[in-house]
């Protein structure tokens, strides 16, 4: 009888930890803003005065403020970051900034690639789309988050063999998984080659940071190209593809062409609100060896937009571009 | 307030750990092995690192024991280890997996080792990871601590329908020892996240203090014990476990675990 007694009152131990907090707009205001000035790690860089911008939203959020309304003024607040990997999830919405790449040409046609470069023979070595173009071999990786395997990076550097040079395309390539940038990026150097410092916030303090911590990519085992490389990045390249980027500026042998990448140097982390909605914000900082923040952008070693004229006749110039630079034309 | 450990400290305190788990002198007249059928837990938990709710559930857990019960004092080693999903009020999904090597020992050189309250002390070595569903950068969060503490056995033996049981209730607090929790954004613990510190520096770097006011932990475990003519006995065993440890981000652990298990005299 103790034991079932002992028992009934301890399958409580839920009961035990202290209750929920009430999921109210004011409280999920106060988390979501408290959290985001603690731990963000760009307000300084970004010149965000975020208490200034709290007392604005605190003062239109009541208790009476519906679901759709909350949402689009905590993604107004965070909006005010301009951070793509800053966003607010709700059964009903993602909220996103997109003004790193809205304000840039396009300079990219995946229609236009599809039909004039890629063809219909091309290989698809795992989400490695690779064709043979006037002895040159063309890849077009359109996110990060789809894995590359060390085969694939086999097949791709086996096919480039006896080529005169690599073009990687990552234009509109959102990101993903870091590990693949390394992967890939491990194809073409021959050296271990530190591309980029990082470092994490460490408290809530503007300035509570670790130390710079060095970035480095190591050179492939089995798979590598030795020749020349050309990396293709609009504004749409962000993320993964700007921390790529980065890496293959480090590459003597490689040049960077088309426009600018987008940024989205921080790696985020996630939390929950009290409502459930959750949310994620960008908690690290990475710099060039030079000291520039590759949250604003990776540049490119030559400027070329995507003529709309060319477009209309089913030529891509940043790959021309490419082309001309591997081909010596 | 959180205290970094010192060089000699820590290395003081780890062997402190590994002294203290070795066996006391007990006058060896009986050994013990607890093997326990797979059990569930029911456990709420709460990181504050990723989310102000709570999420509760049942688990699977496992466990298994060993004791030597001598005429001055006894020792217990108890493994316990759970895994299982857990939901907050919003269905949203986290996997705690959590081990436990904890030793008790206890004193009774002047009292009936077979009843009674007896007194001594535990050593409890704790570690949780969580994998919170759906998210990437960062997802696991863990922590790990070594504690002692007092501890208290209470033994009641009694017989019923001709028929010898005992009802044993165990309960310990620790007080002191050390710690390791993930990082105030990072999966690793902070020593880690420094570039300066590499392997076992990074690992000392990481060590902070246990001690009341940054860390709770208390277990009460209340089992009957039916003998069996063998001298076997069977048992019922419940644990409850509460834990709250404040690192970068607090997080607090509440749970009870059910087994039924057959206690074997070797």
């Amino acid at each position: 009888m103790l034991i079932g007694g002992l028992g009934l009152l301890f399958s409580c131990e839920d009961k035990l930890l202290s209750a929920d907090p009430e999921p109210t707009p004011g409280l999920v205001f106060e988390q979501l803003w408290s959290d985001v000035g603690d731990r963000y790690s760009y307000l300084e860089l970004k010149n965000v005065d975020w208490d200034s911008i709290g007392e604005v939203y605190r003062e239109e959020i009541n208790e009476t403020t519906s679901d759709t309304a909350l949402f689009r003024m905590l993604a107004e607040m965070l909006n005010t970051l301009k951070d793509g990997h800053v966003n607010l999830t709700s059964e009903f919405n993602r909220s996103r900034n997109w003004d790193w790449f809205l304000d840039y040409p396009e300079n990219y046609d995946q229609e236009l690639v599809d039909r004039h470069y890629l063809g219909e023979d091309h290989l698809i070595s795992g989400p490695l789309l690779n064709q043979v173009i006037d002895s040159v071999l063309y890849v077009n990786y359109r996110s990060f988050g789809n894995t590359i395997s060390d085969d694939h990076l086999t097949a791709l550097t086996d096919r480039a063999t006896g080529m005169k040079g690599v073009i990687i395309d990552v234009r509109n390539n959102g990101g993903g998984n870091l590990n693949n940038g390394y992967k890939l990026a491990s194809c073409f150097t021959d050296s271990t080659r530190v591309f980029a410092y990082q470092r994490y916030k460490t408290g809530p303090g503007a300035g509570d940071f670790t130390s710079w911590g060095e970035m480095t990519i190591e050179p492939g085992k089995k798979a590598r190209f030795k020749g020349p490389v050309v990396l293709l990045t609009n504004r749409r390249s962000y993320s993964a593809s700007t921390f790529f980027a980065q890496m293959m500026q480090t590459i003597p042998h490689a040049t960077l062409i088309g426009d600018s990448t987008g940024g989205g140097g921080g790696i985020p982390a996630y939390g929950e609100l009290p409502n459930g909605w959750t949310y994620r914000f960008s908690a690290t900082q990475t710099v060039t060896p030079t000291g520039d923040h590759i949250e604003i952008a990776v540049p490119v070693d030559l400027r070329v937009d995507l003529d709309p004229d060319d477009k209309a006749n089913g030529v891509d110039t940043i790959i021309e571009t490419a082309l001309a630079i591997l081909l010596g034309r | 307030m959180v205290y970094r450990l010192r060089k000699p400290c820590t290395l003081g305190l780890l062997f402190l750990a590994v002294f203290t788990t070795l066996p006391a002198q007990a006058d060896e007249k009986e050994r013990l092995l607890y093997s326990y059928l797979p059990g569930i837990r029911h456990a709420a938990v709460r990181d504050y690192a990723w989310s102000p709710l709570l999420y509760s559930g049942i688990q699977g857990a496992y466990a298994i024991g060993y004791s030597k019960e001598g005429a001055r004092s006894s020792d217990l080693y108890t493994f316990r280890f759970a895994a299982g999903n857990l939901v907050n009020r919003w269905d949203k999904v986290m996997l705690p997996v959590g081990g436990a090597i904890q030793t008790f020992t206890f004193y009774h050189a002047r009292s009936d080792p077979r009843e009674g309250i007896h007194w001594g002390w535990s050593n409890h070595n704790a570690f949780q990871t969580r994998d919170i569903k759906d998210i990437g950068n960062f997802n696991n969060r863990s922590e790990y601590f070594t504690s002692f503490g007092p501890a208290m056995r209470y033994r009641l033996p009694f017989s019923l329908f001709e028929r010898a049981f005992r009802l044993e209730i165990l309960a310990d607090v620790q007080l002191l020892g050390f710690k390791l929790q993930s990082s105030y954004v990072t999966s690793t613990p902070p020593g880690f996240t420094e570039p300066s510190n590499a392997g076992f520096a990074a690992f000392l770097r990481s060590l902070e203090f246990f001690y009341p006011d940054n860390a709770w932990n208390f277990g009460i475990q209340p089992s009957m014990r039916y003998t069996m003519k063998n001298g076997n006995m069977l048992c019922l065993n419940y644990r409850y476990e509460y834990r709250w440890l404040e690192g970068a981000h607090l997080t607090e652990y509440s749970s009870g675990s059910w087994h039924f298990g057959l206690i074997t005299r070797l």
